[in-house]
């Protein structure tokens, strides 16, 4: 998961603070493009970063749901349950991403269950998890600002 | 006086202490070489008068940053380098000094022989005049590698100074290590790796045929090459170590090595081709169930290095912009290859 605010809050410090090397070397061009190829991904993602996190909060709730009725474990059904309950509390990046976090540390717990269970509930629940982690990755694409 | 000044200042004191019998030493030229998120890479001329004879030698300077991406053992490195220096057909620069202190340079480095007048861009190797030879580049990357890999760790010197998994612990050595590295740096959770891990254990290798020396990050771009299909010095083993020699040839078939895009291992062989090529040099066997397990786990320890990087860069730890480049653009690209290696979904 890119944590797109902290990577343009250091870009911005390392640009204003001057942490270059001295001017004029292929060192510092070749700094300075990476520098300005962050900030051009940065600013790709800032745009969408919002929907995406929104899309796939929404997403693992859905899935927590359906699994809640599948697994075999008590105390993890119940993480889910109230996992899908939950609905966005503020658009803020640093609030969803920190939504993000929980949820995909859940998905982790729930993938490693249904690993391990040999029922067409489980199976169902696996092959669901690994299409939205492509859809995941999908999201995750760079993209550069259109 | 800039920092380029002091630091060659600083190489000078510490040439001419090394250089007893020499005088009037001096360094010409210090820049910073692009790229190398685990060392800082500067070239410099260093010139002196010895025995009657003016001296005008090329060096690298391998200086440890102040957070690096992995954390590495330069005295591993620098014994790599001399440990080869005496194999036939594995290229390296010759090393001259180590320095495990920060007394002369601030921090701890090495220097080595500059092979000078040869490309290392992974991506050019994909355009002219070296697109041309893509297929001898190729052989001559996978020969290297089999070199490496038949090569005696006793013969040559290195058992004394690294560690000798027993054959049947080398996949969990490397395992535990990389996943520990995610477990101490990631910033958000990683479903994809951390599924990966879990299959890896599930289901890990036959022991290693033999203990080989595994540079740690053969890639396309960590060898200097020619327009004519030679490739002039293999370089960046601060990862190496010993193990199973199917590690580096699984670390070969990273996805990500494609630098050039054109759809072949590190941008020069398809896969079967450079397996061949392996094999004839190693004479070893590159078993199709334990190589995958092996190019699966190299695609967590790929994962490991870019969450690393993110986690040096966001803490500023280390201001290089290719950390920060590593954490944020390489990621989802070895996420998409995780899910590629593993078939899914399928």
């Amino acid at each position: 998961m890119i944590d797109t605010l902290a990577y343009l809050q250091v870009l911005a410090g390392g640009l204003a603070s001057g942490h270059f090397v001295r001017a004029g070397d292929a060192y510092e061009q070749s700094s300075l493009n990476t520098y300005a190829g962050l900030a051009l991904i940065c600013a790709g993602d800032i745009d969408r970063a919002a929907e995406r996190l929104v899309e796939e909060n929404s997403a693992l709730r859905a899935l927590f749901g359906e699994a809640a009725a599948v697994v075999a474990d008590s105390a993890l059904a119940g993480e889910l349950r109230e996992a899908a309950a939950e609905t966005e509390s503020s658009l803020r990046l640093s609030v969803l991403k920190r939504q993000n976090d929980g949820l995909r540390s859940l998905l982790i717990g729930l993938h490693a269950h249904v690993e391990d269970m040999d029922t067409p509930g489980g199976r169902g629940i696996e092959a669901a998890i690994w299409k939205e982690l492509e859809r995941s990755v999908d999201r995750l694409e760079i993209r550069m600002p259109g | 006086m800039s920092v380029y000044d002091r630091l060659a200042k600083q190489i000078e004191a510490y040439a001419a202490h090394r250089l007893t019998e020499a005088r009037d030493v001096s360094v010409e030229g210090l820049d910073r070489i692009v790229g190398g998120a685990s060392r800082e890479t500067y070239r410099f001329r260093l010139r002196y008068a010895s025995g009657g004879e003016s001296v005008d030698r090329g060096v690298i300077l391998r200086r440890d940053p102040p957070g690096s991406v992995i954390e590495t053992d330069r005295r591993n490195e620098f014994n790599a380098y001399r440990a080869f220096a005496g194999v036939p057909d594995v290229p390296v620069p010759e090393v001259f000094w180590l320095e495990e202190e920060g007394t002369w340079l601030d921090y701890p480095f090495f220097m080595l022989e500059e092979i000078a007048g040869f490309e290392s861009s992974p991506a050019a190797i994909g355009q002219p005049p070296y697109a041309e030879r893509r297929e001898q580049l190729g052989h001559r990357k996978w020969e290297i590698l089999g070199r490496i890999a038949a090569a005696d760790p006793a013969a040559i010197g290195l058992t004394g100074c690294m560690q000798a998994p027993a054959p049947e612990d080398c996949w969990r050595r490397e395992l535990d290590y990389w996943e520990g590295v995610i477990d101490a740096d990631e910033l958000s959770p990683w479903p994809i790796a951390r599924a990966a891990i879990r299959r890896l254990r599930r289901s890990p290798p036959p022991p290693a045929q033999k203990l080989s020396v595994v540079h740690g990050d053969f890639r396309t771009g960590n060898f200097l090459y020619d327009g004519q299909g030679g490739i002039h010095a293999i370089l960046d083993w601060e990862m190496v170590h010993l193990g199973d020699p199917l590690e580096d040839l699984g670390w070969t078939f990273n996805p990500l090595w494609d630098f050039a895009g054109n759809g072949y291992m590190g941008s020069l062989l398809a896969r079967d081709e450079a397996i061949r090529t392996w094999e004839r040099s190693s004479g070893l066997c590159a078993d199709p169930d334990a190589l995958g397990w092996w190019e699966l786990f190299n695609a967590v320890k790929g994962q490991a290095i870019w969450v690393s990087s993110a986690r040096e860069f966001i803490d500023g730890k280390n201001h290089d912009p290719i950390m920060g480049m590593a954490g944020l653009g390489m990621a989802n690209k070895q996420d998409r290859a995780l899910l590629e290696i593993m078939g899914k979904p399928t």
